[in-house]
């Protein structure tokens, strides 16, 4: 007998039961029908793993009771050497070119400007690393006492630069909030529950494009109860060999092949917008190219170069429809300029979306989701830090 | 209906992929209850599903099987889970008082064999490198073949061939160098 036939010995398992087949395919069943095939409207505006137990990728995988937590979070790190160099250097450019000081500039002359700024980022590292804060606003409560809590998440990855090498990822949920003055109220007045259950009735229905190129409804994301405790730690964990054990929820793009050329990217983009990577019906160009660089700059879930984002940057100034919303404070607090585009009826976006982004480091900073013009804020994406390290998380 | 052409239609149909749930469960269910136990594995039998069809519409049947596939998903599902498989390895690892095996003669003595030689395998298992682990499962449960092993985790067949080398090796030096059937 070999070592291999011990191990089938040592560790077989009895057969799964009846029951626990059907309990798992009941779960899966039910899984995939709330989660819409990862359908649900462009996948980076969606609140972006609130339980870990649904959806592609391995944000959805539920590591919360397997997942090492070796640290807490070490305040924001955003800056890195190289980072704050090409930030010195983007400065002398903008001191030569000028930011009009009042008012809202011009969109275009800034996001080339931070184009530009994120060019100059030339330091590389044993990781390109990304830490984001998620907020999602999602009502509570009873339908006839509908309140809003905001939801918070921070997640982190480190891509490991040599295929050789182990990543990471972690995260740590913050717990959910009320969302504004009038809803600590009503959150109060319920009792000031630990736990509340979102409302499933307001969710918005989602659509999916077919093959055949027709959209079809779905059902959007399921109920879900929100914690208002936060996770005390990070979960780490080690993702092994090199960014294989990294899942996508974009499977049908390899944001790794984008390419640092404004006019490829852009056929890119638009490749897999079209093949219907974004899940939604976002129809006409402007809005998909507009969806999709919100991805690349704050939704990756992969490693971007800075000259990547400089292409980046460099579509949205010549998109038709983006506006310069003038300087701007993040959902962290971080000032930056805004830009927005209002999606038309027709394209299918529900609501405003905009970004901020910092042009003298050519960092991204936030992107926000508004409900229609002048609503109120539904999701953000805060970049924590991103760029080359070469420091892993700690370990304990 | 071929594997391929599940997935093919089910991006119309979603409903036909539980088509594959049903081919598919028993074999993900052995190899993942055999790596993390089987305590509520079926949830992650579940998972692993549901990342498979979330992401069916990425799946290039030019690359290998509809089923190294799904192997290679549930093998994710268990780098993310690898403090419970280190608690299944550190609970193996431990000699226990179990009741004797039951059935027939040359099985049980199998079982009487492996039994004894658990704690040395399991030592031997646990110093393997993931990836070697990885190789090592799928090959015994998953009854991958090489070319499979390599599609499942996107790595060369020739690096299959290398880490199993590797892996038996070391194990068999875990194990002492003796074969425990030719010692007991």
């Amino acid at each position: 007998m070999d070592e291999l036939k011990l191990i089938e010995i040592v560790f077989a398992e009895p057969d799964p039961t009846p029951q626990a087949a059907a309990a798992g395919r009941a779960r899966f069943l039910r899984l995939a029908h709330e989660d819409g095939g990862s359908s649900g409207g462009p996948r980076f505006l969606r609140p972006v793993h609130e339980d870990g137990s649904s959806g592609a990728g391995p944000r959805f995988l539920r590591p919360a009771h397997e997942g090492r937590s070796r640290r807490t979070r070490p305040g924001r790190r955003l800056l890195y050497g190289g980072w704050a160099a090409a930030a010195a250097l983007a400065l002398v450019f903008t001191l030569v070119i000028g930011i009009p000081s009042a008012g809202p500039a011009d969109a275009r002359e800034l996001l080339i400007l931070a184009a530009n700024s994120s060019e100059a980022h030339k330091a590389r590292g044993r990781y390109t690393h990304m830490e984001v804060e998620t907020g999602v606003v999602e009502k509570v409560g009873s339908p006839e006492r509908p309140y809003s809590m905001l939801s918070r998440r921070v997640d982190a990855w480190w891509y490991p630069t040599s295929k050789d090498d182990d990543g990471w990822y972690a995260y740590r949920k913050l717990g959910a909030e009320p969302a504004g003055a009038e809803d600590a109220v009503a959150w109060r007045a319920a009792g000031s529950p630990a736990r509340v259950r979102s409302l499933c009735t307001q969710a918005a229905k989602v659509y999916k494009v077919g093959p055949d190129g027709k959209a079809v409804e779905q059902p959007a994301h399921p109920c879900e109860d929100l914690d208002t405790r936060p996770q005390e730690r990070m979960e780490t964990i080690r993702m092994a060999g090199g960014l294989a054990g990294f899942l996508t929820s974009h499977p049908d793009l390899d944001v790794r092949n984008l390419s640092a050329d404004p006019a490829r990217l852009k056929e890119q983009l638009l490749g897999w917008t079209r093949s219907g990577g974004l899940g939604g019906m976002v129809e006409g160009d402007a809005a998909q190219l507009w969806a999709a660089v919100r991805m690349v700059l704050f939704n990756p879930e992969g490693p971007v170069s800075p000259q990547v984002r400089a292409a980046s940057y460099r579509i949205l100034a010549d998109l038709p429809g983006v506006r310069s919303l003038g300087e701007y404070t993040d959902p962290l607090g971080r000032k930056g300029q805004a830009f927005t585009r209002t999606g038309e009826g027709s394209e299918g976006v529900a609501g405003t979306s905009r970004i901020v982004v910092d042009p003298v480091s050519g960092l991204p900073l936030a992107e926000e989701g508004y409900e229609g013009t002048g609503g109120h804020r539904t999701s953000y994406i805060a970049v924590r830090a991103v760029g080359p390290t070469d420091a892993p998380p700690a370990q304990e | 209906m071929e594997d391929v052409t599940v997935v093919e239609r089910s991006l119309n149909d979603p409903d036909l992929f539980a088509l594959l749930y049903d081919r598919y469960f028993k074999d993900l269910y052995r190899y993942l209850a055999a790596r993390l136990g089987r305590d509520h594995v079926e949830d992650l039998v579940a998972d692993a599903f549901l990342i498979a069809f979330n992401g069916r519409g990425g799946f290039d049947p030019e690359r290998g099987t509809v089923r190294s596939w799904l192997y290679g998903i549930a093998t994710n599902v268990v780098a993310r889970h690898r403090r419970r498989e280190g608690r299944r390895l550190n609970a193996l690892s431990k000699v226990s008082a179990e009741t004797p095996a039951e059935g027939h003669e040359e099985r049980v003595i199998s079982q009487l064999a492996a039994e004894a030689s658990r704690p040395e395998l399991v030592r031997g298992l646990k110093g393997l490198a993931q990836g070697d682990r990885d190789v090592v499962f799928l090959l015994v449960f998953g009854g991958l073949g090489y070319e499979e092993i390599a599609t499942a985790l996107d790595i060369p067949v020739g690096t299959v061939g290398s880490r199993v080398n590797r892996a038996r090796k070391k194990l068999r030096k875990a194990l002492g160098d003796v074969n425990p059937m030719r010692e007991r």
